[in-house]
């Protein structure tokens, strides 16, 4: 798969399958461009590269969101321990259907 | 299951509790996608809640008594309607996809002893009618898809005890 290819998808993915108004407006490309780019036809360099940091940015977030809760780490009280491990099973159980290379024996 | 079930493998059980059905027939009574199913219905198989004859899935009888203690239980509720809270409101305040069948209101008001048992009645009527509605004859009523269902949540309680339930950690 070409690297234009995976980062479209994961873009999609990342950002709940946006319209073609939601991606220009990310990404400052015009629409008539992105609708020809979700088409098949070859990015540029800088056109990668903005999707590329859009994706990075909210990667960067995330794990800035989970260096927070590492930082609790023990001290997080049961409550919303227990909350937050069973919140993530099913989001992850969720994501596991929701992938192609399925494995029943992944999920607890 | 440890984390409780998740409402798409509630559906396709609930699904295959009113009887076998073929994969293309899931699809069709619950409205999911045909990998998303597939999926499910293989981890269920993997779990021993479901079984498959070579044609159709089916239920046990008794695993579908044990199936639906657990269902049914306090925590597994809890979550369930959880879950059913979220999609509405997303739905509810997805722009980009507005629908007419989707509402949701949410009122604060100052009630009075009068007012409070004059609620109280409406919702009991409200209650009364879903009673009526189940009891209704259920001529092709097991036709129609499980996915078609529709779903109506009502609550009250006082503002005050939310934001000190909200304030717990």
């Amino acid at each position: 798969m070409s690297l234009q290819k995976i980062v479209l998808e994961q873009f999609v993915k990342t950002y709940h399958q946006p319209t073609l108004r939601e991606i220009s407006s990310l990404t400052g490309i015009q629409i008539t461009r992105v609708f020809r780019l979700m088409n098949g036809m070859t990015m540029k360099l800088d056109e990668y590269e903005i999707f590329r940091n859009l994706l990075d940015k909210n990667s960067d977030e995330f794990e800035s969101s989970l260096q927070k809760l590492l930082h609790f780490g023990h001290y997080l009280p049961k409550g919303l321990s227990d909350d937050l491990k069973s919140l993530t099973e099913r989001k992850l159980r969720l994501l596991n259907y929701n992938t192609a290379n399925f494995d029943p024996k992944v999920l607890s | 299951m440890k984390h409780g079930l998740l409402l798409i493998e509630r559906v396709i059980i609930e699904s295959l509790a009113r009887g076998p059905k073929t994969i293309h027939t899931i699809i069709q009574d619950t409205g999911l996608g045909s990998s998303l199913v597939t999926n499910v219905l293989a981890f269920m198989l993997y779990k021993n809640f479901i079984r498959f004859n070579g044609q159709s899935y089916y239920i046990d009888k008794e695993t579908l008594e044990d199936l639906c203690n657990g269902v049914e239980s306090s925590q597994s509720l809890k979550k369930e309607i959880k879950e059913l809270f979220d999609s509405l409101v997303n739905v509810f305040f997805n722009t980009n996809n507005k629908l007419e069948s989707t509402q949701l209101k949410v009122k604060k008001f100052w009630l009075g002893s009068g007012d409070e048992l004059v609620l109280r009645s409406h919702l009991r009527n409200l209650e009364d009618f879903f009673v009526q509605l189940d009891k209704r004859p259920k001529v092709g009523q097991e036709r129609h898809c499980l996915g078609e269902k529709r779903v109506f949540c009502w609550g009250l309680s006082d503002y005050k005890t939310l934001i000190n339930e909200c304030v717990k950690i």
